[in-house]
């Protein structure tokens, strides 16, 4: 029989907010530190490739923008890592937050696109 | 080859200078781009927000690793921070470029105003109790400062308060080329009583977030131009890592009113190409 006191909740020690949110701390930085060298890698070769033809040519042109558009897409990734790790928290505020801010972001892109 | 040597140095000084104060980097770079280089300021907004976002990304793993970051309220004051994002962008892509010029002059007139008398206001932090627990406030943010060696434990206040001068910053974000910094900093140090290193890793998670919403339009519209904008993200990159080493030895206060100078200098430029060709 175990006979360790039960702690009632009022008596739990509180969790302090970062130190609940360490683990997404810690996936948003990876994602981001991942994230940032895709994006750069092809604006760097684009740019080499420039430099080399001595101007901005198809292949260059085209390098530089996969790299524009995946540095572009690393926001809305955080927004939506945010949101499902939040959710795996069982916090639906900050999880419904997070998706806050991704549907702007998605809505921008729509907007964008579309007007 | 001359031009792109140009802009890179640009680049460079706007990422080094972004990293010292907690910006972008775009308060320096759209107006050495428009008035120095000669770039549509279409172009030089577009262009500085794809860096501003590259930075941010890049500058939000290491505060995020510190925990100097305030992820929830980064979240919260993010939705309305996109929102005016959005908004800017539309505008701006829909403006002549006179107007942005003249918006761009009166912005850095207030920015200039705020770094030069703009004290840096110490936040009421407050200990965890003997048994190591702290208040049930979820934006409660804690830290361990290494240069005063101690944890930092602060309550951000009057949060709903500053929703709309969030949604300001978006706005400024979308419009000129910015992160929003230079509003959110001090909103988020004055208003919200946030120290002030919290304040600025926060509102850099903020713009890492944010400045995409404007981003797309300029992108969407064909504003972003390949070879500036690759020659910008790797020169802004660059900078902010040698103004992050920077930061660390030189004075605050003096980086500060050296800054507002050159901001007013700016700000009379770009307010006379906006009016100078009225007046003439």
């Amino acid at each position: 029989m175990d006979d360790r006191p039960t702690l009632q909740p009022e008596d739990r020690p509180k969790v302090h907010a970062v130190e609940a949110d360490a683990p997404i701390y810690g996936r948003l930085a990876s994602l981001l530190r991942v994230g940032v060298g895709v994006g750069l890698a092809p604006v760097a070769v684009g740019l080499a490739v420039a430099l080399v033809q001595g101007s901005v040519g198809e292949a260059a042109a085209a390098l530089i923008r996969a790299g524009v558009v995946m540095t572009l897409a690393l926001p809305p990734l955080q927004a939506l890592v945010a949101a499902l790790a939040y959710r795996s928290q069982s916090n639906g505020r900050f999880a419904r937050v997070a998706g806050g801010v991704l549907v702007a972001q998605l809505l921008a892109v729509l907007v964008a696109w579309t007007r | 080859m001359v031009f792109t040597l140009w802009v890179a140095v640009a680049a460079l000084v706007g990422g080094i200078v972004g990293a010292l104060l907690g910006l972008g980097g775009g308060i320096i770079i759209v107006p050495i781009y428009t008035l120095a280089l000669g770039l549509p300021p279409q172009i030089a907004v577009g262009t500085s927000l794809v860096a501003v976002v590259a930075n941010a990304s890049s500058a939000a793993t290491i505060y995020l690793k510190s925990r100097l970051t305030n992820l929830r309220l980064a979240l919260i004051l993010a939705t309305v921070t996109a929102a005016g994002s959005l908004g800017g962008g539309l505008i701006g892509t829909s403006v002549t470029g006179p107007f942005i010029l003249a918006v761009f002059g009166f912005v850095l007139v207030a920015a200039g105003i705020l770094m030069f008398a703009r004290p840096e206001r110490d936040a009421r932090t407050r200990a965890p109790d003997e048994a190591g627990n702290v208040g049930s406030d979820p934006l409660e943010g804690r830290y361990f400062d290494p240069a005063s060696r101690t944890e930092v434990v602060y309550r951000p206040k009057a949060v709903r308060s500053g929703l709309f001068l969030s949604l300001l910053a978006g706005l400024a974000s979308g419009f000129l080329g910015i992160g929003g910094g230079i509003i959110q900093v001090p909103v988020m140090n004055l208003m919200f009583g946030m120290p002030m290193k919290a304040a600025t890793a926060t509102s850099s998670h903020i713009i890492s977030l944010t400045a995409v919403a404007g981003a797309v339009v300029y992108l969407a519209r064909g504003f972003i131009d390949p070879g500036v904008t690759a020659v910008t993200i790797l020169g802004v990159f660059v900078g902010a890592r040698m103004g992050a080493r920077l930061a660390q030895v030189l004075p605050g206060a003096l980086i500060k009113r050296v800054f507002a100078v050159v901001l007013f200098y700016m700000a009379l430029r770009m307010l006379a190409a906006a009016f100078g060709p009225f007046l003439s």
